[in-house]
C-alpha cells in the first residue's frame, strides 16, 4: 500500500498495488481466526497475480519490479503454510455442504445416549 | 454451566458467550463513533476533520465526487452499519445461536458486507480519490477485524438449521427461535 509512494511507481503499477495490498491484508486478518483460516488461500491467488503482473505491467523502476516480485513470492509461500488447530467447529464451513456432517453425527450420538 | 449447555455438537466451545461477544460490541461501538464523527463533517456540523498523517486528506476523501454520489452521507451509512452490529451483538443470551438464529444471521450479514464495502472504500481512496484518510482507514480496519470473530456464531446457527432440515422440521420456525424445536433438537 505504501510502495507506490516510496518506490515512485507509475500509475498502473501503483493502482495494482493499491488494490492488491488491502485485499491481501484483509484475507490475512480474516484468516487469523482459526474458523476462517482457509481465507488465507485467497492470498495465494493474489500472489500469483502479482507475479503475472510483473510481466504485464510496465515497471518504471527496477527496485519496484524486484519489490513486487519478492512480495509475490513471500505472499505465496507464507499463505501456503498450514496451521494446526485444537478448536472444533462441528466440521467447519464444509459441513454445510455435506450429506452427513460431523455435527449431525455428534448430535445423533448425544440424542441416542440421552 | 449454562454456557456449556449451549456448546454446539462437535464444538469444544460455545460461540455465543458474552466473553466472545463483548469485545466485538465494544470494537463495533468504536467504529460507530468514528463513522459518526466523519458523518458530522459531511453534514457540516463540524468544520474540520482531524487527520494526523495526511494533512487534509480526510476532508478531501469525505468531500470527493465518489462520496457525493451517495444519497446520504456515506459515513452515516457506515455508522448505521456499526450500530446494527452493536445492537445485533447485544440481543440474545448465551445460547442465541440456537434460541435466536435470526439475530445471529442478521449479525453475520451486517458484519460481512460492511467489511467488504470498507475494503472497497479503502481501495478507492488512492485509486479514485487520490488521497488517504486516516480515520477511514481506522474504520475499515475495525470492520475487517470484526468479521472473523462474528463468523463462529454464524456457522453454529447455520449448522443448527441444517440439523433442523435433516429432521424434516420447519426451518422457518427454527430460524425465528421456535422453543419447541430448540428444546427437542440438539
Amino acid at each position: 500500500m505504501i510502495s507506490p509512494t516510496v518506490l515512485n511507481m507509475n500509475q498502473s503499477t501503483s493502482d495494482n498495488n493499491y488494490i492488491i495490498g488491502p485485499l491481501a491484508i484483509t484475507f490475512s486478518v480474516i484468516s487469523l481466526w482459526i474458523i476462517n483460516r482457509n481465507a488465507i488461500k485467497a492470498n495465494i491467488i493474489l500472489g500469483i497475480w502479482l507475479l503475472v503482473a510483473l510481466f504485464i505491467l510496465h515497471f518504471s523502476e527496477t527496485i519496484a519490479f524486484l519489490s513486487n516480485g519478492i512480495c509475490a513470492v513471500l505472499l505465496i509461500l507464507l499463505s501456503s503454510i498450514k496451521r494446526k488447530t485444537t478448536e472444533k467447529f462441528g466440521g467447519g464451513w464444509r459441513s454445510l455442504f455435506q450429506h452427513n456432517p460431523l455435527h449431525l453425527r455428534e448430535a445423533e450420538k448425544i440424542s441416542t445416549n440421552s | 454451566m449454562n454456557e456449556e449447555r449451549f456448546t454446539p455438537p462437535a464444538w469444544n466451545y460455545n460461540p455465543s458467550t458474552w466473553q466472545q461477544r463483548i469485545p466485538l460490541i465494544i470494537v463495533a461501538f468504536i467504529g460507530f463513533c468514528i463513522a459518526m464523527y466523519l458523518g458530522f463533517y459531511q453534514m457540516h456540523i463540524i468544520n474540520k476533520a482531524w487527520d494526523p498523517f495526511f494533512d487534509s486528506g480526510t476532508e478531501k476523501v469525505l468531500t470527493s465526487k465518489l462520496s457525493q454520489k451517495f444519497p446520504i452521507p456515506d459515513a452515516l451509512l457506515g455508522a448505521f452499519g456499526y450500530l446494527l452490529d452493536v445492537v445485533s451483538g447485544i440481543i440474545g443470551g448465551v445460547g442465541r445461536w440456537k434460541t435466536k438464529p435470526w439475530i445471529v444471521i442478521i449479525f453475520g450479514i451486517a458484519v460481512g458486507p460492511l467489511g467488504l464495502v470498507s475494503i472497497l472504500l479503502v481501495i478507492s481512496q488512492p485509486v479514485i480519490v487520490g488521497h488517504w484518510c486516516t480515520l477511514c482507514l481506522c474504520s475499515a480496519t475495525i470492520s475487517v477485524v470484526i468479521i472473523s470473530p462474528a463468523m463462529d456464531e454464524f456457522l453454529a446457527s447455520l449448522q443448527y438449521l441444517q440439523r433442523v432440515k435433516h429432521k424434516q422440521l420447519s426451518i422457518w420456525k427454527a430460524f425465528w427461535g421456535s422453543r419447541e424445536i430448540e428444546q427437542n433438537l440438539i
